[in-house]
């Protein structure tokens, strides 16, 4: 079937491709969303908060009232009751006497009945106290006036919505039609890069020879480097965690909507029986969740050091791994791997092939034990081949190696996690010319 | 008068190149009158071959024209000389290959263009053996041991 | 250009490269060929399809039908859709105003979004230029060709892919790999590099 518009990312090997209009325009929008509603967010709050307590300071006039009455008022808040102190008052403006229930401008209720009792007593009944009304509507006047700060507090989230939402519009259009690539070449040439010594992974000396920044900026605690895994585990647990709340959330609420009108004598039967696949969902979403999380949780993460980077052909290196979690192992392997990639497109048709052409076992491990707290922890020799061939990346080719960890578990599923690695080619030796002049 | 032909030879005759070493030769146009050429490109390229879309990329370009005066006469061998990059090497893999050439493309008058490449290796990487395997036998149980396929539409 | 146009030997007849639409030819059935196609669009006021399934030849045919149309008198402006692109390039209409008529070839129609599927056919129909597709499904022109594949067909497809290199593929592993890959001839033909590879 044609389709209209890529929505979502593709998988192609490691990495993923879609629209990437789509995606900026997607940005743009979320961007400007957030800047309107927290735009809309400040205004709101000024007109409501800050215009009625800015009114009270410089428009209205100041009087004297007497006390006449007070009382704590309970209002139904969304959390059950809350407590407005609420004290009537007689005054006098142009011959005619007003009697109003009132204390501040907001007419704020309170948490805790005690604390609304506590400002009522502060008043006594017949005694003359200052107030303010407003001279246009004569009949609104207040007991207090000041600015609160919890106003302030209030408009700092949207605010805080607004800032986000133009610095990201800033950030999009500034680097509007900029690939990736660009955009770190602009941050590297920059004065943080002085400033900082930031490490630079691709050597120009090394055309088409992957950037192992990356590597290189996770300093080891057994080795010089942690390697990063191919794939972290916490976006996808991310991702299953908040499909599952969203999902169920809106699940929930119509559920509990059916009980009510059940326990009220009401059952909506066709709203529970329409319920129900809905629930199936939500119930198979969090299962997925729950079995993810206690599959990274169980296995716990598992950490590859190597004492130098990039690696060279013929180059012996140590390699440290530990592994977490509390597990029964069968067996757990590291190996050193190289694969070929290699993506073909055509028309319709976007296939990518990988293939393994290079694997060498560097320490296996049977039958052990890990616990919470004692982790598997084990060195060995990393030797890589004098032949072997460098990393590669170009377009639509590539050639990358890896360490490989496999483990086997009792009664439970196996598992693999890559960590990827830069073999550079070896330094050429003192140029010379083989002419024959 | 036979078809115009570009020959090119490179100095070293087992054209296997390490890193960083300078790659010279020679390149002759035989059978084509000076009057009839207008271009010459010099290249020194590798590109991609195997199971994806190619890849390649020049690593030294050098273009004589006709106004420049550049262009002698075409029997008399040309000569170019470059410094070889470190990477990427030759390489022969299964679905990957990489290949180094100089390529020599006269463009005559009239729109008319003739090419000519000498491969020649860069490093010493040598071939990945493939699997002894049938093509249609069961792939093992690990997806990293044999092609992973995955098809997109 | 492409190195591979320049006729560097190649190690394999499967590569990539040599599977490219224009590298081989479009095979004929015998109940057609490549004049009838031409005058069949032609007769269309130079709008058509060529619907197929997965590699069974559309882009070869399309690549094989662009000669013959400029020899007809239109210019081709030939256009491969690649998955990462959903628009048309930012000159394309205004490239096909020109002034001699020509023919708008889109290779992967499906690939446009249907907002530039529509705007192309709208554009070309209301200029008078021709349009002439590939896709899996009807775009909605008259049909040109159906594109299939039969074995006699995809083994004289290796036959002039394996012609100056090592016989190593025989006919049985064709059939092998069609059945395996379900009649895709480009799937088959990219197993046949490895078998190549192998042997």
């Amino acid at each position: 079937m044609a389709r209209n518009f890529r929505y979502y990312g593709k998988k192609r090997g490691h990495r993923r491709t879609g629209s990437r209009l789509f995606g900026r325009v997607g940005e743009v929008i979320f961007f400007a969303t957030l800047t309107l509603l927290g735009c809309a967010g400040i205004l709101i709050g000024i007109f409501w908060l800050v215009v009625p307590e800015w009114q009270i300071h410089h428009g209205f006039v100041e009087h004297s009232c007497t006390v006449i009455e007070k009382r704590v008022a309970e209002v139904q808040g969304e959390k059950g009751l809350l407590y407005r102190p609420e004290i009537k008052i007689d005054y006098e403006v142009q011959g005619v006497t007003y009697s109003p229930y009132t204390y501040d401008i907001h007419h704020t209720p309170l948490g805790i009945k005690a604390d609304a009792q506590a400002v009522i007593d502060r008043f006594v009944d017949r005694q003359k106290y200052p107030c303010w009304y407003d001279p246009t509507e004569p009949g609104n006047a207040v007991l207090v006036r000041g600015y609160q700060w919890w106003i302030w507090g209030v408009l700092l989230i949207p605010a805080s919505f607004a800032a986000i939402g133009v610095g990201g519009l800033v950030y999009r259009i500034v680097n509007w039609g900029k690939s990736a690539e660009r955009r770190s070449a602009t941050v590297r040439t920059g004065p943080a890069q002085e400033l900082f010594d930031l490490p630079s992974g691709h050597d120009p000396k090394y055309p088409y020879v992957p950037d192992c920044s990356d590597i290189k900026s996770s300093p080891g605690t057994r080795l010089a480097y942690r390697l990063p895994l191919t794939h972290s585990p916490a976006w996808t647990l991310f991702g299953l965690l908040a499909a599952a709340i969203t999902w169920n959330g809106a699940v929930l609420f119509f559920v509990v909507m059916a009980i009510q009108k059940l326990i009220e004598g009401q059952p909506t039967w066709l709203l529970m029986l329409f319920l129900i696949p809905f629930l199936v969902v939500g119930v198979a979403l969090a299962a997925v969740f729950v079995r993810h999380l206690s599959e990274t949780a169980g296995i716990g993460p598992t950490l590859v050091e190597v004492s130098a980077h990039p690696l060279l052909p013929a180059g012996q290196y140590r390699l440290f791994l530990s592994q977490s979690g509390n597990l029964n192992m069968k067996l757990l392997s590291i190996s050193l791997v190289c694969e070929e990639e290699a993506v073909f497109r055509q028309g319709t048709n976007a296939r990518t092939e990988v293939r393994e052409v290079f694997h060498q076992p560097l320490l296996t491990s049977e039958h052990f034990e890990i616990r919470p707290g004692a982790p598997h922890e084990t060195e060995c020799d990393l030797s890589i081949p004098e032949e072997a061939m460098h990393s590669f990346r170009a377009h639509h080719n590539q050639v990358q190696w890896k360490i490989l960890v496999r483990g086997s578990i009792a009664k439970s599923h196996d598992f693999a996690r890559s960590f990827p690695v830069v073999v550079r080619p070896c330094p050429p030796p003192q140029s010379k010319t083989r002419a024959k002049s | 008068m036979s078809d115009p032909a570009i020959l090119i030879r490179l100095d070293d005759d087992n054209q296997t190149y390490l890193p960083g070493e300078t790659l010279s030769g020679d390149f002759r146009i035989e059978s084509l009158d000076a009057e009839t050429l207008q271009v010459v490109e010099v290249s020194v390229l590798w590109h991609s071959e195997g199971k994806g879309d190619e890849d390649f990329a020049v690593h030294e370009f050098w273009r004589n024209n006709i106004e420049s005066g550049a262009l002698r006469e075409p029997r008399r061998p040309d000569r170019f000389s470059t410094v070889l990059p470190r990477s990427p090497l030759s390489y022969e893999g299964q679905i990957v290959k990489i290949r180094w050439c100089v390529r020599v493309r006269a463009i005559l008058k009239r729109g008319r263009d003739i090419v000519a490449q000498k491969p020649f290796r860069l490093g010493n990487v040598p071939p990945v053996k493939p699997p002894k395997i049938e093509v249609n036998e069961v792939p093992s149980d690990s997806p990293l041991r044999s092609g992973r396929f995955m098809e997109s539409q | 250009m492409r190195p591979s146009e320049l006729s560097t030997p190649a190690s394999n007849p499967f590569c990539a490269a040599r599977l490219r639409p224009g590298t081989i030819d479009y095979i004929f059935d015998g109940t057609t060929n490549l004049d009838q196609l031409v005058a069949t669009l032609a007769a269309n006021r130079w709008r058509g399809q060529i619907t197929g399934p997965h590699g069974s030849g559309k882009s070869t045919l399309l690549a094989a039908m662009r000669p013959a149309i400029q020899a007809a008198g239109r210019d081709v402006h030939l256009l491969v859709m690649t998955d990462d692109d959903r628009n048309l390039p930012r000159f394309f209409l205004k490239s096909l105003r020109g002034s001699s008529p020509s023919v708008a070839a889109i290779d992967g129609f499906e690939q446009l979004s249907a907002w530039n599927r529509l705007r192309l056919k709208w554009f070309c129909r209301r200029q008078g230029v021709g349009l002439v597709v590939t896709t899996h499904h009807s775009a909605g022109l008259p049909d040109v060709c159906r594109t299939s594949i039969d074995l006699l067909r995809a083994w004289q497809v290796v036959e002039r892919l394996q012609a100056g290199f090592a016989v190593l593929i025989q006919r049985s592993d064709l059939i092998e790999c069609l059945a395996r890959r379900r009649g895709d001839l480009r799937e088959a033909l990219f197993d046949l590099y490895d078998l190549y590879e192998k042997r």
